[in-house]
C-alpha cells in the first residue's frame, strides 16, 4: 500500500514538475542557440526588470465578440480539393500551393489579430501587449494557456525560433529569409512569456507587423538542418490553430482531412470561443469543379464556392434548391481590393504620351466584361487603392469607356488617319497597336470582348496569353507594354511605394541614359518626382490626418498620370450550402473573405440526418409533402457592402 | 498539261472504284471550296447593301463609316442591325449578308425581350416561350446597346439588388428588394418600365437564339463561325506543315538512301536522338519562351514530323538506287542531281501520295490537341481544339462538343478513307509497282 501510494505521489510529483518544467528547458535547438550568439544584436535576451516601467499595457478587450454562442461543437464538414498538395511542410519549394491557406493560413493565429469587424486589435497569443515612445519596438505578455496542436506549449523560444527559422537558409525560401532580415531589427526575450520585438525604422502601423508574428514550434524542428525540405516535405507544422493533420490523414491523391485537438486553448478565449466548431473538415481529391459541382448537388459535399457565374446561376434550377434544402448566399465583405486591371509601361514608345494612355482608358470597355462575361456581378473599380476606407479617395472614378473622347485623346497623339483596317494611325505610318499581355486563367476569355471593343475605337490589341509563370516573368523584366495583372491587398493602408515610387521604376545607367529597373514591382514605369515625394512622405508620417491627406493626392496623381486602367472588383463572395450548416445572424464577418478562416459556422446535426433521411427516398422531390419543403432562398448579406 | 502515265492512270481509276475513298475525297473537296469562300459565307459584313440607290459590296470594300448608310457613328456599322434598322424604317433599303452573319472573332451579346405576367399577388417576369426568369437580371436596353436601370429577378421575381441608372448611365440609386418590395422609398422616375425589359443570356449561350444557329461559346463567339474558322485555320497549316514537312523528308531520305555510306550513317544517328525528344514537352517548353501563333506552332510541327517520310524515302531511295535504270543513267553521265530528282523521286512517287493523307490527318489531331491543352494558338484566333476544350469544361453547352466533335470524327475518318484508298490503289495486288 505504502509503494502504492509513493508511486502515486511520484507520478503527481512528475506530472507537476512536467508542468512547472520552464519551457525554456523543454528542448533547444543548438543550432539554434549558436546562431543566437552569432548574432547577439537581432537576438537578445534581458530579465524581467529590465522591461521598461512606464509602457502603457493594452489589452482591449471591449471590442464585441462576434461568433455565435449558440454554434455547436462536432461532425465532419465534407469539401473537396482539386488535388492533394504537392508538400506539407509550411514553406519551402511548392509550399506555396492552394492548400497552404486551409493548412497554415486560416489555421494558425499570431500574436495579435485584427478584429474582423471592427479592424482594432485584439488579444490572440498575446495576451497585453504596449508600444515603446518611440514606436520602434512592441512590448508582449503572451497568454501562457496557448499550447501547440501537437500539445507543446508555446513561449517565448518558439518566438525566438520563428527569427532563427526563417532566416536560415536551410528552408529554401529567400522571400522568408530576406523579410524575416530586414524588416525587423531584433527581438528580445525577457522572461517565457514577455518579448520584445524591434522594428528597423519607423512605420505607421508598427502593431500590423509586430503583431502578426507567429511562433514555430522548436520541440517539432529537432531534426531541422540542411536536408529540411526532404524532411519535413509531407509533415503538417503544428500550428496554434483547431486543427491538425496526423500523418495518416494525408492520403496523397485521394484526401486530406483536418481533425480538431481534444482541448483547443482556444475555447476559452473570449474572441476564439465557439468558432471552428466543426470536428474535422474532409477533403476529397475531385480534380474538376464541374463534378465536384455535381457532388455538391448530391449532398455529398456541404458547400460550395460559387465565383464562377455558371455555377452561380445553375443552381436555382436544381431540386435540393427548389425543395430548399441547398440555400444560397452572396456576401458583401469590406476588404481592400486588389486593383485587377491593365498596367501600362509607360516606358515603351507609344504608351509613354499621356494622351495615348487616356485614350486607352476610353478605349477598354470594362464595364461590357462585368456586363456580360460576369453578369453584372462584379463592380467597376474606380482607382488602384478601392477598400482602405479612410484613405480611398471617394472622388476618384474610373474613366468609362468612351469612343468619342478615346478617339479626341488619340488624335491630340497624333493618331488622326483611319487605315483601311479600321486602327487608326500617325502621319508617319505608326499603327496604334498594342501588345497585351495576360495569363491562360480563365480571364483569358473576355480578351475577345476587349479588343472588339477598342477596335471601335480604332485601337488594335494584339493578345498575348502566356502561362502564368513566363508572363510573370515577362513583367518582372519590364517587358511588357500593356499587361493585365492584380497586387495582394493587403493592410490597413495602401502601399505605393513598390508600385509606384520613381525608385523602383528607373535607373540611370553610367553615361545618363534611363533605363527600366528590372525585377521591382513598379510594373507601370511611374516616376514622378512629385508622387514619389508623396509617398516618401506617406511612409515617414504617423499622423492619421495627414496621411489620408498625402494619399489622397497620390491617388489623384496616380489618376491623371492614366497609366492603371482599372478593370473591376469584386465586392462579395458567394456561396451555397446544404442547410444544415448554420451560420450567425449576420453570417459572416467584414472582413472575410473565406468562411471557413473565420470558422464562425456549425452543422445542425438534426437537420442533416431529416435532409438526408428525404434524400434517400426514390423520387425525394416529387414525394415532399409541404411541411418538409422550405422557400427556395437566395439570401444576400449587404450590411458591409460599400462599393 | 500533265500527262498522266499509263500506270498513274490505272492507280487513279483504282482508287475511283474504291467509293468510299472517292466520296470523301468529293467531300473534303467541296468543304475547301467553302473555306476558299470564306467571307461570303461566314462573316460580319454584309455581301451587298443597297442604300439610297447606291450599291456597296462591304466584303470588298473593307471598312465602311456608318456614316455613309445614314448612321450616327464612324465605325462599321453592324450589318445584323443595319438590316433590322433598313426593315424597321420601311425604306427600300436592303441589306445581303452571309449564310452565316457573324465573323469567327465577333463577340456577340444574345439580349431577349422580358414579358411580365401577374400571377395572384406576384408579378412573374418571364421570356422566351413563357419560361420563367430563374436567376438573372432584367434591363432597359439603351438604343446604342448599353444597359440602362437593372433589377435582379430570383425564380421570377424581383428579388436582391437593382440599381437606377440616369440617361448617362451612371448609377443614382443601389438598393435591393426583399419580399417583392423595395427597402428604400423609390424616387418618381424608377418604377419598372412595362416595355423594353431585356435579360441577357449568357456565354455560352443556346443554339436557336438571335441567329446562332449553334449557340455561341464561352466568349461569346458564334460556334457555326468558329467551326468554319477553325476548318480554315487547319486547312491553312496542313498546306504549309504538307509542303514543308515533305520538302526536308524527301530530300533528307533520298540523299541518305544515295549517298548512303558516312552521310547516312551520321544522319541515322541524329534522327536517332531527335525522335527521341518529347515532342510535347518541347512545345510545352517553347510556349514558354514564345508567343505561339500558327507559323511557329507548324514548324515545331514539322520539326518532328519529316523523320518518318525522310525513313520511308531512304529506303525507297536504297531499293532504287541499287536498279540498273540508276547504273545506266550514271554511265550515261548523268548528274547526283538529276539521277535524284528524274530518276529516284518520281519512282518512289507512291510513297509520297500514300502519306499524305495520313500526315494531313496527323497534323489536324497534333493542333487540335495542342489547343486543347492551352498551348496552341492565341485566344481570338478560332480553333477545333479550344472548341474541344470549352466543350470539355462545359459539358453542359452540348452544342459545343457536339457539333466539334462530329466535324473532327467526320473530318478525320474521311481523310484516312481517302489515304486508305490511295494506298489500296498504289501498293494494292494487281498494281504493277
Amino acid at each position: 500500500m505504502k509503494k502504492f501510494i509513493l508511486i502515486i505521489l511520484a507520478c503527481l510529483l512528475f506530472s507537476l514538475m512536467r508542468a512547472e518544467t520552464p519551457s525554456s528547458e523543454i528542448y533547444q535547438d543548438p543550432n539554434a542557440l549558436s546562431y543566437y550568439k552569432t548574432k547577439s544584436d537581432f537576438f537578445k535576451f534581458s530579465s524581467p526588470e529590465k522591461i521598461p516601467k512606464n509602457l502603457k499595457w493594452v489589452t482591449h478587450t471591449q471590442e464585441p465578440t462576434f461568433a455565435d454562442p449558440e454554434a455547436k461543437r462536432g461532425g465532419t464538414l465534407n469539401y473537396f480539393i482539386d488535388g492533394t498538395p504537392p508538400v506539407l511542410r509550411r514553406v519551402g519549394p511548392n509550399s506555396n500551393n492552394s492548400f497552404r491557406g486551409f493548412a497554415y493560413d486560416s489555421n494558425d493565429f499570431s500574436l495579435i489579430a485584427l478584429h474582423p469587424n471592427s479592424l482594432q486589435p485584439i488579444p490572440c497569443l498575446a495576451e497585453s501587449w504596449a508600444i515603446s515612445e518611440d514606436g520602434l519596438t512592441t512590448y508582449f505578455k503572451l497568454n501562457p494557456r496557448v499550447k501547440f496542436t501537437d500539445g507543446q506549449p508555446v513561449s517565448a523560444d518558439d518566438y525566438l525560433y520563428t527569427f532563427f527559422f526563417y532566416q536560415s537558409p536551410w528552408i529554401n525560401a529567400p522571400w522568408y529569409n530576406d523579410f524575416y532580415t530586414k524588416e525587423f531589427a531584433g527581438i528580445t526575450k525577457y522572461d517565457d512569456f514577455t518579448i520584445a520585438i524591434h522594428l528597423p525604422a519607423k512605420k505607421p502601423d508598427p502593431l500590423y507587423i509586430l503583431g502578426s508574428i507567429h511562433p514555430t514550434p522548436r520541440q517539432f524542428y529537432k531534426n531541422f538542418g540542411p536536408d529540411y525540405c526532404k524532411l519535413y516535405g509531407d509533415r503538417f507544422e503544428p500550428t496554434t490553430g483547431a486543427y491538425t493533420i496526423a500523418d495518416e490523414d494525408f492520403v496523397r491523391g485521394q484526401r486530406i482531412t483536418l481533425r480538431r485537438i481534444p482541448h483547443w486553448w482556444g475555447d476559452d478565449e473570449r474572441y476564439t470561443a465557439h468558432r471552428y466548431n466543426v470536428d474535422a473538415i474532409e477533403f476529397k481529391v475531385i480534380r474538376e469543379m464541374d463534378k465536384a459541382h455535381q457532388i455538391f448537388l448530391q449532398g455529398e459535399c456541404d458547400l460550395f464556392f460559387m465565383g464562377t457565374p455558371k455555377f452561380w446561376y445553375g443552381v436555382n434550377s436544381t431540386e435540393p434548391y427548389q425543395a430548399g434544402f441547398i440555400k444560397k448566399v452572396r456576401f458583401f465583405n469590406d476588404v481592400p481590393r486588389p486593383p485587377f486591371g491593365l498596367y501600362i509601361n509607360t516606358l515603351k514608345p507609344i504608351l509613354s504620351d499621356l494622351k495615348v494612355r487616356i485614350g486607352l482608358q476610353h478605349a477598354t470597355d470594362f464595364q461590357r466584361v462585368i456586363d456580360t462575361f460576369y453578369r453584372g456581378d462584379y463592380e467597376r473599380l474606380n482607382q488602384f487603392c478601392q477598400g482602405y476606407g479612410e484613405f480611398t479617395n471617394p472622388n476618384i472614378k474610373a474613366r468609362k469607356f468612351n469612343p468619342t473622347l478615346a478617339k479626341a485623346a488619340f488624335a491630340q497623339a497624333g493618331f488622326t488617319e483611319l487605315g483601311s483596317d479600321g486602327i487608326l494611325r500617325k502621319a508617319d505610318g505608326t499603327r496604334l497597336s498594342i501588345r497585351l499581355t495576360m495569363d491562360d486563367s480563365e480571364r483569358r476569355k473576355f480578351l475577345p470582348t476587349l479588343i472588339e471593343s477598342a477596335k471601335q475605337c480604332g485601337l488594335e490589341y494584339r493578345p498575348e496569353v502566356l502561362e502564368h509563370t513566363t508572363m510573370y516573368r515577362k513583367v518582372m523584366e519590364k517587358n511588357h507594354e500593356i499587361c493585365f495583372w492584380a497586387w495582394g491587398a493587403t493592410g490597413l493602408q495602401p502601399e505605393l511605394w513598390q508600385s509606384h515610387h520613381g525608385d523602383n521604376a528607373v535607373d540611370k545607367t553610367v553615361d545618363g541614359l534611363i533605363v527600366p529597373k528590372r525585377q521591382t514591382n513598379n510594373i507601370t514605369g511611374t516616376h514622378i518626382p512629385e508622387l514619389s515625394e508623396l509617398i516618401d512622405r506617406f511612409r515617414a508620417s504617423t499622423d492619421k490626418s495627414e496621411m489620408i491627406q498625402l494619399s489622397f493626392k497620390a491617388q489623384q496623381l496616380i489618376h491623371d498620370e492614366a497609366s492603371f486602367i482599372p478593370a473591376f472588383c469584386v465586392p462579395s463572395y458567394r456561396l451555397a450550402y446544404w442547410n444544415w450548416l448554420k451560420w450567425p445572424i449576420h453570417f459572416d464577418a467584414r472582413t472575410s473573405d473565406d468562411p471557413l478562416s473565420t470558422g464562425l459556422f456549425w452543422i445542425e446535426p438534426k437537420e442533416k440526418s431529416r435532409i438526408q433521411t428525404i434524400l434517400k427516398r426514390p423520387q425525394w422531390f416529387q414525394s415532399l409533402t409541404p411541411a418538409e419543403k422550405l422557400p427556395p432562398t437566395t439570401q444576400i448579406y449587404d450590411q458591409w457592402r460599400t462599393e | 498539261m500533265i500527262v498522266l502515265s499509263p500506270i498513274t492512270q490505272r492507280r487513279l481509276a483504282k482508287f475511283r472504284t474504291i467509293k468510299r475513298a472517292w466520296y470523301s475525297l468529293i467531300i473534303i473537296g467541296i468543304l475547301c471550296l467553302f473555306a476558299l469562300l470564306g467571307p461570303l459565307l461566314v462573316g460580319s459584313r454584309a455581301i451587298l447593301v443597297k442604300y439610297q440607290n447606291h450599291y456597296r459590296f462591304p466584303i470588298i470594300e473593307g471598312r465602311i463609316s456608318g456614316r455613309e448608310f445614314g448612321l450616327n457613328q464612324d465605325t462599321e456599322p453592324n450589318y445584323r442591325r443595319l438590316k433590322t434598322h433598313f426593315h424597321e424604317r420601311a425604306t427600300d433599303d436592303w441589306v445581303v449578308l452571309p449564310l452565316v452573319p457573324f465573323s469567327p472573332t465577333e463577340v456577340s451579346e444574345v439580349y431577349l425581350p422580358v414579358k411580365s405576367k401577374t400571377e395572384g399577388e406576384n408579378i412573374i417576369y418571364t421570356y422566351r416561350d413563357n419560361s420563367t426568369v430563374l436567376d438573372n437580371r432584367i434591363f432597359v436596353l439603351n438604343s446604342d446597346g448599353t444597359r440602362g436601370s437593372t433589377w435582379s429577378v430570383q425564380n421570377g421575381k424581383l428579388d436582391g439588388e437593382f440599381r437606377i441608372r440616369n440617361q448617362e448611365g451612371e448609377t443614382i440609386l443601389l438598393s435591393k428588394y426583399v419580399n417583392q418590395l423595395p427597402i428604400k422609398n423609390l424616387p418618381d422616375h424608377s418604377e419598372i418600365p412595362p416595355n423594353n425589359l431585356y435579360t441577357f443570356i449568357p456565354y455560352p449561350s443556346t443554339p436557336g437564339l438571335d441567329g446562332h444557329i449553334l449557340g455561341t461559346d464561352e466568349s461569346g463567339h458564334d460556334v457555326l463561325a468558329r467551326l468554319f474558322g477553325g476548318f480554315q485555320i487547319l486547312l491553312i497549316a496542313s498546306i504549309i506543315y504538307m509542303f514543308a514537312s515533305y520538302a526536308i523528308g524527301l530530300i533528307l531520305g533520298a540523299a541518305m538512301g544515295y549517298w548512303a555510306g558516312w552521310f547516312d550513317l551520321v544522319m541515322q544517328r541524329f534522327i536517332e536522338i531527335w525522335s527521341n525528344i518529347p515532342f510535347l514537352y518541347v512545345i510545352v517548353f517553347l510556349a514558354t519562351l514564345f508567343e505561339p501563333n500558327l507559323f511557329i506552332l507548324v514548324l515545331i510541327l514539322v520539326a518532328f514530323s519529316w523523320i518518318g517520310i525522310a525513313h520511308q524515302m531512304r529506303a525507297a531511295a536504297y531499293r532504287e538506287a541499287a536498279r540498273d535504270y540508276v547504273s545506266a543513267a550514271r554511265a550515261l553521265g548523268a548528274s547526283d542531281w538529276r539521277i535524284l530528282t528524274r530518276h529516284i523521286l518520281p519512282n518512289s512517287m507512291s510513297i509520297i501520295i500514300t502519306m499524305a493523307p495520313f500526315s494531313i490527318a496527323a497534323v489536324v489531331a497534333s493542333l487540335s490537341s495542342l489547343d486543347y491543352l492551352g498551348f496552341g494558338l492565341p485566344p481570338t484566333t478560332p480553333s477545333w481544339g479550344d472548341l474541344l476544350r470549352q466543350g470539355k469544361e462545359n459539358w453542359n453547352a452540348w452544342w459545343i462538343i457536339t457539333p466539334t466533335v462530329t466535324c473532327m470524327v467526320s473530318l478525320l475518318i474521311m481523310v484516312n478513307f481517302v489515304g486508305e484508298g490511295l494506298r489500296e490503289a498504289f501498293h494494292g495486288k494487281d498494281s504493277n509497282s
